[in-house]
């Protein structure tokens, strides 16, 4: 009898330990989602992307119905592109990359029609930089691509064809409620995205880049947040070696004489730029952007390969013309297989 | 022969660990082989602190011995103290062993459940790798001994990441395989030279600038743009 007892008592213990042990592996299996390559990357993305949002599994905001759907999502996107460009805020934000957390204070005002930003790190090395004027200044000539690119109904209708945009549920950022929005990139061109929209003004909260992998490559997320008026005072910026940028100059500024042979659907040219030792031109689709820089540069610049940080990557690579080597370098929140093709479909205008 | 085989695959497999890039597979041979002692454990520790070394961070204890401690202490786990005043009775007596047996089972189980994790987190969070080889473990051979940490309590476990708290702005590279041989690039990392990193960050400022302009990010850009300002640029 005791014997018996005692080996019930056995089975007992043994199956609780595996529940235990089953616990543990499933945990770390959808632990893993974010981390292993699945193998049909391209298939089924949207369900990935849920498993990355480890927290809480998002309440459907209304009826799943495709139609509806992504007529909110485009509602929101309206929303989104009015306040990333009118919306006078201040906060406190996390970026995180590439394993790194940094934390940073962020100011947005409108001044006389342009917008002044501040943004100043208040972890690691200080850096700080204020931008004047970002206005609309590309919208004449580069077309639907500008900042407001979500405002105009073509710049919507191009968005449309790169990406699929679901709206996915809500979520409470910085002590507001959100909107999440997904960005399902229609192709291997560009990376998906991951928009938590501030409910109440359109704001992005938090934001996200996801590569083909489903991996997160970026977070940008607002800890804290201020909808009151920019005071004058909080533009300056604070510490002596912040730097200024003017971005009031047109897009298209400069003819280049390098053309690309090839471009993924979607992507236009909206910026030519000249430096000092070669051209920069730079290609959107109304939400990721890449630059490809052609320059004459030193031999010690001989890299061909890629340069990762974060969801930015950095494909180097080399174009003969007239007998002289160029450096080409595609810059860009892109897949680096993009980059890489890119790099190759350098060519001089003909 | 087949035993080298079988280590390249392991060397492979931590390689892409690294990178946060390991499959399922990759992952279970890993913890099979890994106990801390084994070699790819030692050279898992390399790998990460010739990682933090070349990124130029302080570098922690690496926790060499981990799973060595983690079963040295749950032997150590003390049993269940028995409650005196019960009888002997024997039922008692059964649950009181069964109590105490789950009760280590559990201490092994979440410990190794933190351990996985700790090992899921490391290769989620760490700055990407050249792919086919770590770069630095040919780099700088120099600098490891001068880095060999000081021993450290047993009872504290500096998690991987908390070494990474201290970014530095250069981006990783990946040389482009040489055409026909894959693997060369492997033999042959690229030693980023100050003017590569120079350009690299330049670039990356330039563009975050302009994308600034035309996305519809808001700022991140801006973040991105000013994330790799150095002094000097």
């Amino acid at each position: 009898m005791r014997i018996t007892d005692i080996s019930s008592v056995y089975v007992k213990a043994n199956s609780m330990l595996l529940a235990l042990f089953l616990w543990g592996t499933t945990s770390v299996a959808s632990a893993q989602t974010a981390v292993v390559p699945e193998p049909e990357p391209a298939q089924e993305p949207a369900n990935q992307r849920q498993s990355l949002q480890q927290s809480q599994p998002p309440m459907p905001v209304e009826s799943p119905q495709a139609g509806s759907n992504g007529a909110s999502a485009r509602a929101w996107l309206e929303k989104l592109g009015r306040a990333v460009n009118e919306l006078e805020y201040s906060g406190l934000v996390t970026f995180e990359h590439a394993g790194m957390l940094e934390t940073l204070q962020v100011v947005h005002a409108v001044r006389d029609g342009q917008q002044v930003e501040r943004v100043r790190y208040l972890s690691g090395d200080p850096r700080e930089l204020v931008s004047h004027g970002v206005t609309r200044a590309c919208e004449g000539t580069g077309g639907p691509f500008n900042r407001a690119a979500l405002l105009s109904a073509a710049g919507q209708e191009r968005l449309q064809q790169a990406y699929q945009f679901v709206v996915r549920g809500e979520e409470r950022i910085a002590d507001r409620p959100t909107v999440i929005i997904e960005a399902r990139p229609l192709d291997r061109h560009r990376l998906g995205m991951l928009v938590n929209l501030d409910r109440e003004t359109g704001l992005p909260l938090r934001s996200m880049l996801i590569g083909p992998q489903g991996k997160v490559l970026e977070r940008y997320q607002f800890v804290k947040l201020d909808l009151a008026p920019v005071e004058d005072s909080d533009l300056q910026p604070q510490s002596a070696a912040a730097r200024r940028i003017d971005n009031s100059t047109p897009c298209i500024a400069a003819q280049s004489r390098w053309r690309m042979g090839w471009l993924p659907d979607g992507y236009r040219p909206v910026a030519v730029r000249t430096l000092t030792d070669g051209d920069m031109l730079v290609f959107s689709d109304g939400l990721s952007v890449f630059t490809v820089f052609v320059q004459r540069l030193g031999p010690e610049l001989n890299f061909k390969g890629s340069a990762i940080r974060g969801a930015t990557v950095a494909y180097m690579d080399k174009v003969e013309a007239d007998g002289i080597n160029y450096t080409v370098t595609v810059v860009g929140e892109i897949p680096d297989s993009t980059a890489q093709l890119l790099a190759r479909a350098v060519t001089t205008g003909g | 022969m087949s035993h080298g085989n079988h280590q390249d695959r392991l060397n492979e497999s931590l390689s892409a660990l690294m990178d946060g890039e390991a499959n399922e597979l990759e992952l279970q041979r890993l913890l099979k082989s890994g106990s801390a002692g084994s070699e790819a454990g030692q050279r898992w520790s390399r790998y990460q602190l010739a990682a933090s070394v070349m990124r130029g961070e302080t570098v922690a204890r690496t926790d060499t011995d981990l799973a060595a401690r983690i079963s040295a202490a749950v032997a150590r786990e003390e049993p269940l103290q028995q409650s005196a005043s019960e009888s002997g009775a024997a039922a008692n007596d059964a649950g009181h062993r069964w109590r105490q047996m789950l009760s280590r089972g559990a201490v092994a189980a979440t410990v190794a459940f933190a351990a996985i994790l700790g090992v899921q987190q490391v290769s989620q969070v760490s700055e990407p790798v050249p792919t086919p080889q770590l770069a630095a473990e040919t780099e700088r051979p120099a600098q490891q001994p001068a880095v060999q940490p000081a021993q450290q309590p047993s009872s504290i476990y500096v998690p991987g990441p908390s070494t990474r708290a201290v970014s530095t702005a250069g981006p990783r590279l990946v040389p482009a395989p040489k055409s026909g041989v894959p693997g060369q690039a492997a033999l042959q990392p690229q030693v980023p030279t100050p003017e590569l990193m120079r350009h690299l960050n330049r670039v990356m400022i330039q563009h975050s600038e302009q994308a600034a302009h035309v996305g519809s990010q808001g700022m991140v850009p801006f973040a991105r743009a000013t994330y790799g300002e150095q002094d000097g640029q």
